[in-house]
């Protein structure tokens, strides 16, 4: 049996070429991956590794693009990297969209009114842009995205840690009560109805518009389940969020490696249908695929899959529980 | 270089940007712990942990003129107008004396009109297609008093309570 981690000549961190065909995929040379003259260019020029995480993070910009950016600069980027995917080794490639985005980010927009993610687009394309001039970029940049995940789940677990209404369940409650996206899930299988929710979003908007003549305090209508679950689904998601952050963290040896794919896939695949961030998610995809322990074929499936999970859910009318 | 040169090159290289993000999120973890930052802003990943998000707070706005009267502030207008919302958003997120003062300073700035007993800024009007045809205009303000609320939900009740983030009182 292939195993299905990228065995590399000494370890996951080794180098295994940016431009090299893994053993993984070398010993199944038939089938989708490899068939036809149309499916060979794409496997040897466009479906490679570094190739797809640039396009992953592309494609992520063009659905949520950093500021300072426009859709025409991201789409005429994108082009280039299928027409000559040579450009995705270059630093001045990233580095432009990085000068770009920084401008866009730092400059122009004020600092407390950027999300977590706008940030996390310019550390990850300084990432990419700092590692193409490494001895081994793919694994300079493997490393990189391994880090980054650590540490961004490290400080999401430090914060609902550090804040009493995660864990208790009071935030969750309150989002399941009056959020939009996270209101779909709880209706479809059946916790509450939508047009409690929608009351109860109205009750709050009032609140927040008349803060000097509404009545003080407000109820909300919560349903029992509600209740009960969210502090079960706060503490899932704490404890999800913890093992991803330990699992990128850590050191790993062998298939434990394999926990990296399982709990940031779970993460992606669970958090983001509820509560569909793309710029987020479909980053922590390309990040993912990069840092990926699994042969080249395996991981690109799967990242390529959960981005495309990430990004169906963000549309309303194709959301999981929409 | 030799290969243990180029290694360690390589090793910095990874370690450059994700050390940056440790150390702008461990400035924001503590920022937001002492004082009264969001966590949810100010890259330190504290998004969906709490109910104290910035687009969760409310926000209460009051002018006073200079005969003393106060008129509140119609905040959402402040928000939408493209001359006070980035002060309005900064000072939401993390209420300074230095951040409400900027605000007060751009909503001196901006043309504010009456609406009945309420104060708006007319591009946050305009912003909405509201009617300001026949607005009254405000003239002086002579303090501007921002109060930030965080929401806090009794589970058991489902009671919304609002407590107090900061108040400031500055002069534009």
């Amino acid at each position: 049996m292939t195993s299905p981690i990228d065995p590399g000549p000494e370890g996951a961190l080794q180098d295994r070429g940016p431009l090299r065909h893994d053993a993984g995929d070398r010993t199944q040379p038939s089938g989708w991956w490899h068939g036809g003259p149309k499916r060979r260019w794409i496997t040897e020029r466009v479906a490679r590794r570094p190739v797809v995480v640039a396009l992953l993070t592309l494609g992520t910009f063009m659905g949520s693009p950093p500021r300072g950016t426009t859709l025409v600069a991201l789409v005429v980027a994108g082009a280039m990297v299928v027409a000559a995917p040579w450009v995705a080794h270059r630093w001045w490639a990233w580095a432009s969209l990085l000068l770009l985005a920084a401008w866009g980010t730092l400059v122009t927009a004020p600092w407390l009114d950027l999300d977590n993610h706008h940030v996390l687009k310019l550390y990850w394309l300084a990432a990419l842009a700092l590692t193409c001039v490494a001895h081994d970029p793919r694994a300079t940049l493997a490393r990189a995205a391994r880090l980054l995940i650590g540490f961004v789940f490290a400080f999401a677990v430090l914060w609902k840690l550090l804040t009493p209404d995660f864990a208790s369940g009071e935030f969750l409650t309150y989002i399941l009560s009056t959020d939009r996206n996270a209101d779909r899930v709880a209706a479809a299988v059946g916790w509450h109805d939508p047009e409690v929710t929608a009351e109860n979003r109205q009750v709050i908007g009032e609140l927040r518009r008349h803060v000097a003549s509404a009545p003080e305090p407000v109820e909300l209508t919560v349903p029992e389940r509600t209740q009960a679950h969210a502090r079960t689904l706060s503490l899932a998601a704490l404890a999800l969020e913890a093992a991803v952050a330990l699992m990128f963290l850590m050191p790993l040896r062998g298939r434990w490696r394999l926990a990296r794919e399982a709990t940031l896939l779970t993460f992606l695949a669970t958090t983001y249908s509820v509560l569909p961030v793309f710029g987020f998610g479909g980053l922590l995809a390309a990040m993912g695929l990069a840092q990926s322990d699994l042969t080249d074929r395996r991981a690109i499936t799967l990242y390529v899959s959960a981005w495309a999970v990430v990004g169906l859910a963000t549309v309303p009318a194709l959301g999981l529980f929409g | 270089m030799t290969s243990s040169g180029h290694g360690r090159r390589d090793r910095w290289l990874a370690l450059a940007v994700p050390l940056v993000l440790v150390a702008v999120a461990v400035t924001q973890v503590v920022t937001a712990s002492t004082q009264e930052l969001t966590p949810w802003r100010g890259a330190g990943f504290g998004m969906f942990s709490t109910l104290d998000g910035h687009s969760l707070r409310v926000v209460r706005l009051t002018i006073e003129d200079d005969a003393g009267r106060s008129w509140p502030v119609d905040v959402t207008s402040v928000e939408d107008a493209p001359d006070t919302h980035a002060r309005f958003v900064e000072a939401r997120a993390f209420p300074t004396e230095r951040r409400a003062g900027a605000l007060a300073s751009s909503l001196a700035d901006a043309d504010l009109v009456v609406v009945g007993d309420t104060v708006h800024v007319a591009d946050g009007l305009a912003a909405r297609d509201e009617d300001v045809a026949v607005p009254a205009l405000f003239d002086e303000a002579r303090t501007v008093t921002l109060e930030v609320y965080r929401l806090e939900l009794d589970q058991p009740s489902g009671r919304v309570t609002r407590h107090e983030v900061a108040a400031r009182t500055v002069t534009p």
